[in-house]
């Protein structure tokens, strides 16, 4: 179900607000984004484990900031080949 | 030499299914065990542990893991300890489990851990009860892993938690936040008892590598920093070391 947009003038709480958003939303649940506010425009970056869930930031972030730019840089889980083992001494 | 695999923060969701199993297939033959450093679900719903049980299944080696902070979420960390032990999965809360790999005893103590803070820049059970509350629930889960450890005999002995032992391993992290990824507390007791490695995840933006102060040798293997499907870790015995097995403690056991 969409969340409300925030309601915060000020772009370092608007931040700090859509951070915790991104945290605490079903579709997402990943503290560590990192979010900043740039005028009228919103970036996000960071790690998420699928597509699907990098989609979502994007719709997260829409409905808390309708009237903003949405920068989504958040990137995919690299899942590179298994690395040799590292001896542990 | 034993060869232990870890990831930890897959975060498995429903969206998961199918994505996770074909990076591990080759696992029986990397390792010879596979441990899973907590936050194995995106937000701790059943559902999330069904998927990741049909990931991990029948991968041919034992899975060890412990809960993370998303397996808590959704206020039922039980149930997911109880789909994934379901499907074979030990999972660890202040409990131990050894494994025989080829005549070596292989001893792993799990436990989520907690947050806090680090020596000079931590947190203490002082003042509104909240605070107690929240230094209290790390210093219990230091004190189960100090008690399975006092009574762990193995040839290699290995600590599994999903929060930071040490500074070293959150280099990347911004300070101020280091206090919520870890604490000390997590490896007093890994000092004391001299244990051969120390697994924790948590820490998406961390360093990969550390060490306790007494010289133990702690990884980070949280996804995000590994950015491999797992880290393969290979040990020896120390040579002095017994091979004598306890038998009166242990809360599961498995053979390889």
């Amino acid at each position: 179900m969409p969340e409300a947009p925030l309601d915060a003038d000020d772009p370092v709480y608007l931040a700090a607000h859509l951070q915790e958003r991104l945290a605490q939303d079903p579709r997402i649940y990943e503290p560590e984004l990192v979010v900043t506010v740039e005028g009228d425009r919103v970036v996000v970056a960071g790690v998420v484990p699928t597509p699907e869930r990098q989609v979502a930031v994007t719709s997260v972030v829409r409905e808390a900031c309708p009237d903003h730019e949405i920068d989504n840089r958040t990137t995919v889980a690299l899942y590179g080949a298994p690395a040799p083992p590292e001896r542990i001494t | 030499m034993i060869r232990l695999a870890a990831v930890g923060d897959v975060h498995a969701g429903v969206d998961s299914a199918g994505r996770l199993r074909p990076r591990w297939h080759e696992l029986a033959d990397d390792a010879d065990a596979f441990l899973l450093a907590g936050d194995l679900t995106k937000g701790g719903e059943v559902g999330e542990a069904r998927v990741l049980a049909d990931e991990l299944s029948e991968l041919g080696l034992p899975v060890i893991a412990v809960l993370g902070n998303h397996d808590h979420q959704a206020g039922k960390p039980d149930d997911v300890s109880r789909v994934l032990g379901d499907a074979g999965v030990m999972v660890l809360e202040g409990e131990t489990v050894r494994l025989d790999v080829r005549g070596t005893s292989v001893g792993i103590v799990g436990a989520k851990g907690f947050a806090g803070g680090f020596e000079g820049a931590m947190a203490t059970e002082f003042g509104e009860e909240e605070m107690k509350a929240f230094v209290r629930h790390t210093r219990e889960r230091a004190e189960a892993i100090d008690r399975e450890l006092a009574l762990l005999e193995a040839d290699i002995r290995v600590v599994l938690m999903h929060y930071s032992p040490v500074r070293d391993t959150l280099r990347g992290e911004p300070v101020e936040i280091f206090a919520f990824l870890g604490s000390y507390l997590l490896a007093e007791p890994c000092d004391r008892a001299g244990v051969d490695l120390v697994l924790h995840g948590h820490a998406h933006r961390g360093s990969p590598a550390g060490r306790t102060q007494g010289g133990v040798p702690v990884r980070n293997v949280a996804q995000p920093v590994i950015r491999r499907p797992y880290r393969v870790f290979a040990l020896d015995p120390e040579p002095e070391s017994g091979s004598r097995l306890r038998d009166d403690r242990n809360d599961a056991r498995a053979s390889v």
